[in-house]
Order: C-alpha cells, then sequence, then structure tokens
C-alpha cells in the first residue's frame, strides 16, 4: 500500500486536486476504502488517496422548500443523531443506525455508502424511497442526477475520474405521509443485509396516493420496485392490500444465492419485509408509531 | 512516499512523529510508539480490538490513517488509567470478572469510555448497543455489561 496523500480543504481544492490525478481514490469514512486498499482488492491499487475529510460543506445538513441537503461526508452517527434528519427523513436515520457498529458509523458516511456501491448498502433504500437526487461536481460545474440512475453495477456507479457527490437532496417526509426502512441480518451488529428494504407512502382519505419501494440485496445494485408501487397506487392502504404487495415484491425480484443466504430465502424475507415495511409508514403516516 | 510531521493529542500529551501517508493508526501506535495496548484482531473493522477514542468517539484504528489524526486528540487504553490509579472502569471490569483473555479489553473499556461520557446512566440496552462493535471470544458480555453498569450506577 503506497500512495500520495492529498487533504484538500475546501471544494475548489478538491477539484483542482482531482482534475491533475490519474489514479485516486477518494477517502471518506475509509471503513470499505482501507479494507480494499490492505487486501489489494482494488485493480489498479490508487497511486493517490484524497481525503475529503477536511471539508467542511461536505459534512453540512440543511433544510430548504420541502428538501433535506446532506453532505456526502456525514457520518452514519451523524445522521442518527440529526434532529432535521429524525423530524424530517426519520427513514435515513434508522437506515444509518443499522450500519456496521458504532465505530463503523462513526467513521463510515453516507457518501460513501453510495460510491461503495453495494447492493447491501443500507443508506440506500433508505434514500430511494425519498427519492434522493445527488449532484455530481468535477472541473466543468455541476450536474444533478436520481439517485436510482447512479448505480451500474456492483461495486460501480456512474461517476467518471474527476468527478464527486457534492451534496445529497432527499424529500422531507409531509404531513399524511409515512416512510419506514427495515433490514434482516444474521445479527443485529455487524451484519450485512440479507436483505433491507424502504417504503415510503403518501395517503388521501385510506387510499394510496403515492408510494416508493426500494430494496437492497435482491440485485446487482438497490432498485425501486416500480412496478409494484403503481400497482399499490389507488389501493385502499390496509394490511390486506399490503400482505399481497409482500406476495408481489417476492415474485418480481430475482435474487441470487451468496455467503450471507439464498435466493429461496430471500425471497421469502421479501414478502415479510415489504407487508412490515408498508405496515410501519402507514401507521405513521397516520400519526402513530407502528414500529416499536 | 513523502514522509510527513504531523502533530496530535496522545492520551493528553501533545505528539509530534513523522508519518509516511500509508501508515496506519494502530501501527503508527503499536510499532512506531510502543503502545501496545490497543491490538490488532481482523484489521478490517469487524472485531473492535483496536478501538481507541478519535475526539472522544470510538474508531476501529486499524481503518484510519495516521496522517488523518492530525489536530486531533487520540486516547488508548494506555491514557485511560494508571498502574497506581486505575480508572474506575479498569476496577471494574476486575472486580466483576470480566476480563477473561484479554484481547478485547482494551476496545471494551474505551467503547464503555465514550458511553459513559455520552450517557452517564445507560440501560444494561443501551450498554450491550454500544459495545456491540466490539467482540469477546471468551463470551463475558454479562460480566462486560455488570461492570459497566456497576461503574454508571456508583456515579
Amino acid at each position: 500500500m503506497e500512495f500520495t496523500y492529498y487533504h484538500p480543504k475546501n471544494i475548489q481544492s478538491l477539484v483542482t486536486t482531482l482534475s491533475g490525478l490519474q489514479n485516486y481514490a477518494l477517502l471518506a469514512g475509509g471503513t470499505d476504502l482501507l479494507v480494499k486498499m490492505k487486501e489489494k482488492l482494488l485493480q489498479p491499487m490508487p497511486q493517490a488517496v484524497v481525503d475529503i475529510n477536511e471539508i467542511g460543506k461536505l459534512q453540512e445538513i440543511t433544510e430548504s422548500e420541502g428538501y433535506l441537503w446532506i453532505g456526502p461526508a456525514v457520518s452514519h452517527t451523524a445522521l442518527t443523531k440529526s434532529v432535521l434528519v429524525n423530524e424530517k427523513a426519520v427513514v435515513l436515520a434508522e437506515a444509518a443506525g443499522q450500519i456496521g457498529s458504532p465505530q463503523i458509523r462513526n467513521k463510515g458516511t453516507v457518501g460513501g455508502n453510495i460510491c461503495n456501491a453495494s447492493p447491501a448498502a443500507d443508506t440506500v433504500p433508505a434514500l430511494l424511497a425519498l427519492d434522493a437526487m445527488v449532484e455530481i461536481s468535477d472541473q466543468s460545474g455541476r450536474r444533478h442526477v436520481a439517485l436510482s440512475e447512479v448505480f451500474k453495477g456492483p461495486g460501480r456507479t456512474c461517476l467518471l475520474p474527476g468527478q464527486f457527490i457534492s451534496q445529497i437532496r432527499l424529500r422531507t417526509i409531509q404531513h399524511n405521509e409515512g416512510a419506514a426502512f427495515l433490514k434482516f441480518g444474521k445479527r443485529k451488529a455487524l451484519a450485512i443485509a440479507m436483505i433491507n428494504a424502504a417504503v415510503w407512502l403518501k395517503i388521501a382519505n385510506g387510499i394510496i396516493d403515492d408510494v416508493r419501494i426500494a430494496f437492497g440485496s435482491v440485485a446487482p445494485t438497490p432498485i425501486r420496485l416500480y412496478e409494484l408501487e403503481t400497482w399499490l397506487i389507488g389501493k385502499s392502504a390496509n394490511h390486506g392490500v399490503f400482505a399481497q404487495a409482500g406476495v408481489k415484491a417476492s415474485q418480481m425480484i430475482k435474487p441470487i444465492d451468496d455467503i450471507r443466504c439464498t435466493a429461496d430465502y430471500r425471497k421469502r424475507l421479501a414478502q415479510i419485509i415489504i407487508f412490515r415495511s408498508l405496515v410501519t409508514a402507514l401507521g405513521r403516516a397516520q400519526g402513530r408509531c407502528g414500529c416499536e | 512516499m513523502s514522509k510527513e510531521v504531523i502533530c496530535f493529542i496522545l492520551n493528553g500529551q501533545k505528539m509530534e512523529i513523522e508519518v509516511e501517508p500509508s501508515l496506519l493508526l494502530i501501527d503508527m501506535l503499536r510499532n512506531r510508539l510502543g503502545l501496545t495496548g490497543t491490538k490488532m484482531g481482523c484489521g478490517e473493522g469487524e472485531c473492535g480490538a483496536c478501538t481507541v477514542l478519535l475526539d472522544g468517539k470510538t474508531v476501529n484504528s486499524c481503518l484510519i490513517l495516521a496522517r488523518q489524526v492530525e489536530g486531533h486528540e487520540v486516547l488508548t487504553v494506555e491514557g485511560l488509567g494508571t498502574y497506581d490509579k486505575l480508572h474506575p472502569l479498569q476496577d471494574a471490569f476486575i472486580a466483576e470478572g470480566a476480563v477473561q483473555c484479554g484481547f478485547c479489553t482494551p476496545g471494551m473499556l474505551l467503547s464503555a469510555k465514550s458511553l459513559l461520557d455520552e450517557n452517564p446512566q445507560p440501560t444494561r440496552n443501551q450498554i450491550a448497543k454500544h459495545i456491540s462493535g466490539n467482540l469477546c471470544r471468551c463470551t463475558g458480555y454479562v460480566k462486560i455489561i455488570n461492570a459497566i453498569e456497576k461503574v454508571a450506577k456508583s456515579d
């Protein structure tokens, strides 16, 4: 492991640093990057490491006009403790709070969770359920991309050399709306999800007015189940419909067998996780907590 | 690889040391500074044996570059108590039999300290959750939780 270390102090300096480098890695929390570098899992191995932790702007959480803006270098611990996130997007605080261990959450970041592009990333379904958009910056400026468009495969994103995520924008949860995140792992701590899911729904007169459903660990990337969302819109928000949605969800996904569990078991979990998260989200939309 | 001098606070003392970019915090502590209380376990952030406090928060020192602690404060188990005057958590770990092989103990102590600094009266459940990133393979969790609870209740 040999590299040159850069630690830009602001975004402009980061842009300039990256534009002069060929083969580099961005260091946010380092909880995945350093493991991969130590085990020489990156090809090619980066010649430079650019630490973004000294850029204060990338660690901000702000709210404006129905959106939360989250800096990519915000740690999972900061997300779980943020009053703003707990009030406006509690599903993200819940997802961040179930990652790894306290030590990992103190270092790991939401931007790192996205860029690492694990199909099992915990914050990603929560972000997808809140219709997240990322701002991608480079030397030529900034552009906005739906988070669902960022993932290209396990460990692969649409980010090109010189580009980085400069902000994450998500919709705040409004009146008559509710969201929930659930995860099944082998244990409560330090477990990568066998399956995880987040749902968001909006209710009007007992009818599902709008819904977003996001899944992790069931495909090469975290996914939205658009087909199931379409099926749910206009239906009554009740447990019977949610149970049917669970069955449909398990039929729509094509998970694989892996070290954590089998595809069959994932399909069984899918049914349960969708049912339970819809029930919780509905409870919250109706003003009561259906989770604990 | 160009070496650079970094400046930080280690166990309450100002420290200056020359490090190369790829040096990990744990290797600096153990191999350069002789502070072998911090243990190297899995090396990938699963076991928590290498836990130290960085600005009061628990981190895995095997997943941090030494270069990254520049300007920050690091506490290792060596800074917790002295042989003459143990930290209350160390006393409680001994009294409750919370140490078997001892490999997880330095990390457990630091996780416990960060919990009590933040929340002096935690429930048993909160204690268990807070030490969930520290694995004990002697299955001593109950006694470890008892020890931490004992310190919390004595305050």
